[in-house]
């Protein structure tokens, strides 16, 4: 890939896929590496992307690499914790998630995230694609390789269960 | 059915059984927690994941497209060459009867397994179930003399990996190996 | 898709929720939804629910990489005009870094066409890429090794025998299978 088109393709999608890998991945120095990743392969494979076709691919290549993560890391029950970092990473403590360090320090979103947890990897990335990000329907089904059907169905029982899970939390909260 | 039709057949059922088959999911297997491989007496030792692989596949651009195609699809690759570990054979034996017991558990597929002399070569693979594979997994112990560990992990495309090694092979690695000094 | 107005069924609402907080349905059937959530109070809370969810869910914030991220990935690459960059722990070991690099020197002059830089990052990914051919090099001779065991047994099992037999031969006890083992010690399971 030509240099200024590589730059000028980083500084417009990386923010789209660095969200979308912190999101699925609830772990900022996860995503960091995923991110550098995604952008290693953009260098060394973009070139052959037709530009209306970039952001697509290079969301799904973030899909993947997260996949792998995921894969690779051994799950423990974790709450999200999503803070933007700008220290030099050798300085960075490895993130400890709590409650506390939840996003727009609003803790029903920090619930919510923590919810998002038990959501398979795909019901996730969907909800994180389409309401967090607001991809549409059909740029989804280009992201995640499904058809628009299942990005639909995906949704709707991922956000059902998220709404039954708030009205669980709700009630304790009013109860406790 | 005559002798060379069977011969034949044969052949091709070896050279077909030596590309690594498909399977299915995650390929990453810690050969190197085998203890096969005397960590003291290493000549290769490769441990290589995710964007270094990425970095080094950019940097063998503009060599061989399918090596390039191949390595920007790997998210490991775990290579330890050298002396066999100081193992007792049964002890040696029951490490490997375990490895493959773990594997095969794990949905791995056996490709070949040859006892020649006193070598013993296991290969598995992973199946990706996209038709690529996710992983393959060889090991090669012997008493007393050169064991080998390796996993790679990926979505291997199995065409383009018998592409690439033939390629490879014609290199003469005792020649490339040899003219590495030792030590730092 | 519109409804006349007949009273909507807490199944037919449940299915529109989200197509109903997004406002993306027809209005008469925005109308029959607001009908059934006024006599209905537990479909009226999965309204309420899904319009909160909704709600917190775009409020989060998009996130951006942290600082110098694109500068060490153009260094790391070796992309042409980027600074150098000090490059992170490398997890590999120390003796094998040595050997590599000189690996990596000595396959070169036969094998890379790179010029040799003496950047940090370029060399690292050099380094990287010789590693990895010799990784795949080292495995590629274990299939071969393998194959060509395995392709000597079964020409020794299979098929001396038969060419002895056909040649009016008798079956010769040979040095291969003697030193391979009892017959049966290749096993292969084919695709």
């Amino acid at each position: 890939m030509e240099r200024a088109a590589f730059d000028s393709a980083a500084e417009r999608h990386a923010r789209k896929f660095y969200t979308f890998a912190s999101y699925l991945l609830g772990d900022p120095h996860e995503a960091e590496d995923v991110a550098q990743e995604v952008l290693v392969k953009l260098w060394t494979r973009g070139g052959g992307i037709p530009t209306d076709r970039l952001e697509a691919w290079l969301m799904r290549v973030t899909r993947n690499a997260c996949t792998d993560c995921l894969r690779k890391r051994k799950r423990t029950a974790e709450v999200i914790s999503i803070q933007r970092d700008d220290r030099p990473r050798a300085d960075r403590p490895s993130p400890e998630p709590s409650p506390e360090r939840m996003a727009a320090g609003s803790e029903l979103g920090a619930r919510i995230l923590g919810e998002m947890e038990r959501l398979s990897t795909a019901a996730r990335s969907v909800v994180i694609l389409r309401e967090i990000q607001g991809f549409s329907y059909v740029e989804i089904a280009e992201i995640m390789n499904m058809s628009l059907d299942t990005v639909r169905v995906t949704l709707h029982r991922a956000r059902r269960r998220l709404r039954e899970s708030l009205k669980e939390v709700r009630s304790h909260v009013a109860l406790g | 059915m005559n002798t060379m039709k069977r011969m034949s057949i044969a052949i091709a059922l070896c050279t077909v059984a030596a590309m690594p088959l498909f399977a299915q999911t995650p390929g990453v297997y810690a050969v190197e927690d085998l203890g096969l491989v005397d960590p003291n007496a290493l000549e290769v030792d490769v441990n290589l994941e995710g964007t270094t692989l990425q970095i080094a596949a950019g940097a063998m651009q503009d060599q061989d497209p399918r090596l390039v195609e191949l390595v920007t699809n790997l998210s490991r690759v775990r290579v330890m060459v050298g002396k066999a570990s100081d193992l007792i054979p049964a002890e040696a034996k029951e490490r490997i009867d375990g490895a493959v017991a773990q594997l095969e558990s794990r949905g791995w597929s056996r490709i070949m397994r040859i006892a020649d002399g006193n070598e013993l070569v296991n290969i598995y693979s992973l199946d990706g179930g996209d038709g690529n594979i996710a992983g393959l997994t060889a090991f090669v112990s012997g008493e007393g003399d050169e064991a080998v560990v390796v996993n790679i992990a990926g979505s291997i495309d199995p065409v383009l990996l018998g592409s690439v090694l033939g390629r490879l092979g014609q290199l003469d690695l005792d020649e490339l190996m040899s003219a590495v000094p030792n030590g730092d | 898709m519109s409804l006349s107005d007949e009273p909507m069924t807490c199944a037919e609402v449940t299915r529109r929720i989200e197509a109903f907080s997004d406002g993306d349905l027809e209005e008469t059937t925005v109308r029959g939804i607001r009908r059934h959530l006024d006599v209905c109070p537990t479909c009226a809370e999965q309204v309420e629910l899904a319009r909160t969810l909704t709600a917190e869910l775009r409020s989060m914030p998009k996130l951006d990489p942290p600082a110098g991220l694109l500068d060490d990935v153009r260094s790391a690459a070796g992309i042409p005009g980027s600074p150098r960059a000090v490059t992170g722990p490398d997890r590999r070991s120390r003796r094998w870094l040595a050997v590599a690099a000189a690996f990596a020197i000595a396959i070169a002059g036969a094998l890379l066409v790179h010029q040799q830089h003496h950047r940090t990052a370029e060399a690292e990914a050099l380094r990287a890429a010789a590693e990895v051919r010799l990784a795949l090099a080292c495995f590629g001779d274990i299939t071969r090794r393998a194959d060509r065991s395995a392709r000597r047994q079964v020409i020794d099992e299979n098929l001396l025998p038969v060419i002895s037999r056909s040649f009016g031969l008798t079956e010769r006890n040979h040095s291969r299978s003697a030193e391979t083992g009892a017959p049966g010690n290749v096993e292969r399971s084919s695709s």
